[in-house]
């Protein structure tokens, strides 16, 4: 089981790319506490249950653990949902993240906790959605979390993911008061 | 070339894709304000048809011209449509949180 970042079609739109993480794991876990959430695996597919996670745009940068489109999207990679020629479909892309020499349980930790002092951060200092989407946005949040947490993934992943080499500032994932004021953005 | 009817048939396209995006943007209040309102399939559909509709009409207004000039304007007009067309649904789906780049 592993660290995925995903790329899905975006609903609506023709043209775009949205990128989100997913965790995937072979047994049920017990709920979690992530910041203000409860979290638990959801079946995606066959034998893999997973957590996915993505930001969105809700007026701020927001994390939202199985939102519906990534969820969907997830579960059309893992077979949970099946796609058909005549239905709309996300076609999903999903890369596995190299973590190295990292045991897999220590790098998806590593993954949750920088979500969850993002979450964190968030509720004090949001970041603000950029206009438009042209910015930091949902794509540089994803592999933001993959950089700071040692992972090595593509970050240029299928069609237009704009602003996939932007990067989140790295003092939002940081679970510490800060001593000097944030750096901004969007 | 009737100008009258090529502006009429172009107005098809620039009044009814705002029409289509006002109806799914109601819609979504009825259900899931973070969707589109109603099935995707439906709503390209819809923009199909506007589109398909439009370009005919574009066609039968320019029909006096030369060939090689109806071949002009008809791919100028759907490049045209197709820039309009990106801005305005990126904008509507990014900005109003359906889907989030």
């Amino acid at each position: 089981m592993a660290v995925y970042v995903g790329a899905r079609d975006l609903s609506g739109l023709a043209i775009g790319t949205h990128q989100f993480i997913v965790l995937t794991y072979e047994h049920p876990l017990p709920l979690q506490n992530i910041a203000f959430s409860q979290v638990t695996t959801k079946l995606l597919g066959g034998n893999t249950r997973g957590i996915v996670i993505g930001a969105q745009n809700r007026g701020n940068l927001a994390v939202e653990f199985f939102e519906k489109g990534d969820l969907t999207a997830a579960m059309e990679f893992f077979g949970g949902i099946e796609t058909k020629w005549h239905k709309s479909d996300y076609d999903t892309q999903l890369m596995e993240v190299d973590c190295g020499s990292l045991p897999d349980p220590e790098a998806k930790r590593r993954v949750l906790n920088l979500i969850e002092s993002y979450l964190l951060n968030q509720r004090n200092d949001p970041i603000k959605y950029p206009t438009a989407g042209l910015g930091v946005n949902s794509n540089s949040w994803a592999q933001s979390v993959i950089q700071y947490s040692g992972g090595k993934v593509s970050g240029d992943m299928k069609g237009f993911d704009i602003s996939n080499s932007k990067r989140v500032p790295s003092t939002y994932f940081k679970a510490v008061c800060l001593n000097k004021p944030r750096v901004q953005v969007n | 070339m009737n100008i009258n009817s090529f502006i009429r048939a172009l107005l098809i396209w620039f009044i009814g894709l705002p029409i289509s995006i006002a109806l799914s943007f109601t819609l979504r209040y009825v259900g899931d304000v973070n969707s589109l309102g109603m099935p995707e399939l439906l709503w390209f559909f819809m923009h199909l048809c506007i589109f398909v509709f439009s370009i005919i009409k574009v066609y039968t207004s320019i029909n006096q011209m030369e060939l090689l000039k109806k071949i002009t304007v008809i791919l100028s007009v759907i490049l045209t449509y197709g820039a309009y067309y990106t801005v305005l649904t990126w904008i509507y789906v990014i900005e109003s949180g359906i889907d989030s780049v």
